[in-house]
């Protein structure tokens, strides 16, 4: 993301035309992190929404000290997060506490796209995301994604930084089992070899 | 420590090397090839959750224009709200406004300026919180 000083100051001057050339530049990005948090492209597209409603109020507390990027990617998660929270008061699939860690599924129940032949790693992270409630991805999302700090993550989220930590390490090992397919050693590339084969036949 | 405690703590090593455990772990990582394999799956992964910003998700094609239209509408609202604020605030609007409506001393003059600076700062903050 690249925000020119001049367009962050022409928003805090209130600028409408700085507004929208702050959303052309920025809106993909606002948008992908929303929808990394929230799984949903419908609450994606209202948490962008918000995002851009709210920094017409409090774009001036911008003081430059930390990268505008930075900045942007927590006035989005803040409201992702409050977005999540109202969702999980009435959805039971939605939960931002740490209890949901216990519905999870097997690794290998998770999704099929994963483990499709040859995809490149990065290719397969977005969906490996999706399968983590979303209390423990919001602290990946925000921690290993998006750099804000676990102090600010646990701090969005409710949580001490100690919580948000025990997160962190539970989300990175569950990936990694799903991304690396966990099993003995060879059994993983065998058996997919096999699937391949059955496939064919 | 055996295989089973350093993977336990690999999820944590992968962010600094130099832990309170770090010199047991790196002691069996040094004999232990499956335990070296798993670390360096923990930081491919990191690496790679790094670049994601980078990896944008499409958003809906209707998605920028809808911002667009609804922010900058706002913004343009406010910016009017500000602006008429600001031309009500202003002394030579007020003096002209006064004499004309009261012909009134000088010193009263002042005195109406302040009240009336006064709540139009205040209907101005008004309207921008409703806007
Ligand atoms: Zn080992």
């Amino acid at each position: 993301m690249d925000v020119p000083a001049d367009v962050i100051e022409s928003c805090k001057r209130g600028e409408p035309q700085g507004f929208e050339e702050l959303i052309r530049l920025t809106h993909k990005d606002v948008y992908s992190l929303a929808l990394r948090l929230t799984g949903n492209p419908d609450d994606a597209a209202e948490v962008s929404q918000e995002t851009y409603m709210k920094l017409l109020r409090v774009i001036r507390s911008f003081r430059g000290d930390s990268k505008f990027s930075t900045w942007l990617y927590r006035v989005t998660s803040n409201v992702a997060i409050s977005m999540l929270r109202k969702r999980s008061r009435h959805d039971r699939n939605v939960s931002l506490d740490a209890e949901s860690w216990g519905d999870l599924p097997a690794p290998e129940t998770a999704d099929p796209e994963l483990r499709v032949e040859g995809r490149l790693l990065k290719d397969r992270l977005d969906t490996a995301l999706m399968g983590l409630p979303e209390g423990y991805r919001a602290v990946v999302v925000m921690k290993d994604i998006y750099g804000l700090s676990l102090a600010e993550a646990g701090k969005q989220l409710g949580i001490t930084e100690g919580a948000a930590k025990v997160r962190l390490f539970r989300a990175r090992q569950r990936l990694k089992e799903v991304l690396y397919e966990d099993e003995p050693a060879g059994h993983g590339r065998q058996r997919r070899k096999k699937e391949a084969d059955d496939g064919l036949s | 420590m055996d295989c089973r405690e350093v993977r336990e703590y690999l999820p944590a090593y992968v962010d600094e090397a130099g832990g309170p455990r770090a010199q047991s772990i790196e002691m069996h990582l040094s004999t232990c090839p499956e335990c070296r394999t798993e670390l360096g799956h923990f930081r491919e992964m990191k690496d790679a959750l790094a670049t994601l910003p980078a990896r944008m998700i499409e958003p809906p094609a209707w998605l920028l224009g809808t911002l667009t239209e609804t922010v900058v509408q706002k913004a343009a609202r406010r910016e009017a709200i500000r602006n008429t604020a600001e031309k009500l605030a202003d002394p030579k609007v007020i003096v002209t406004g006064s004499l004309v409506a009261a012909g009134v001393a000088g010193a009263l003059l002042i005195r109406g300026r302040r009240r009336r600076r006064r709540t139009v700062t205040r209907r101005f903050r008004e309207a921008l919180a409703e806007a």
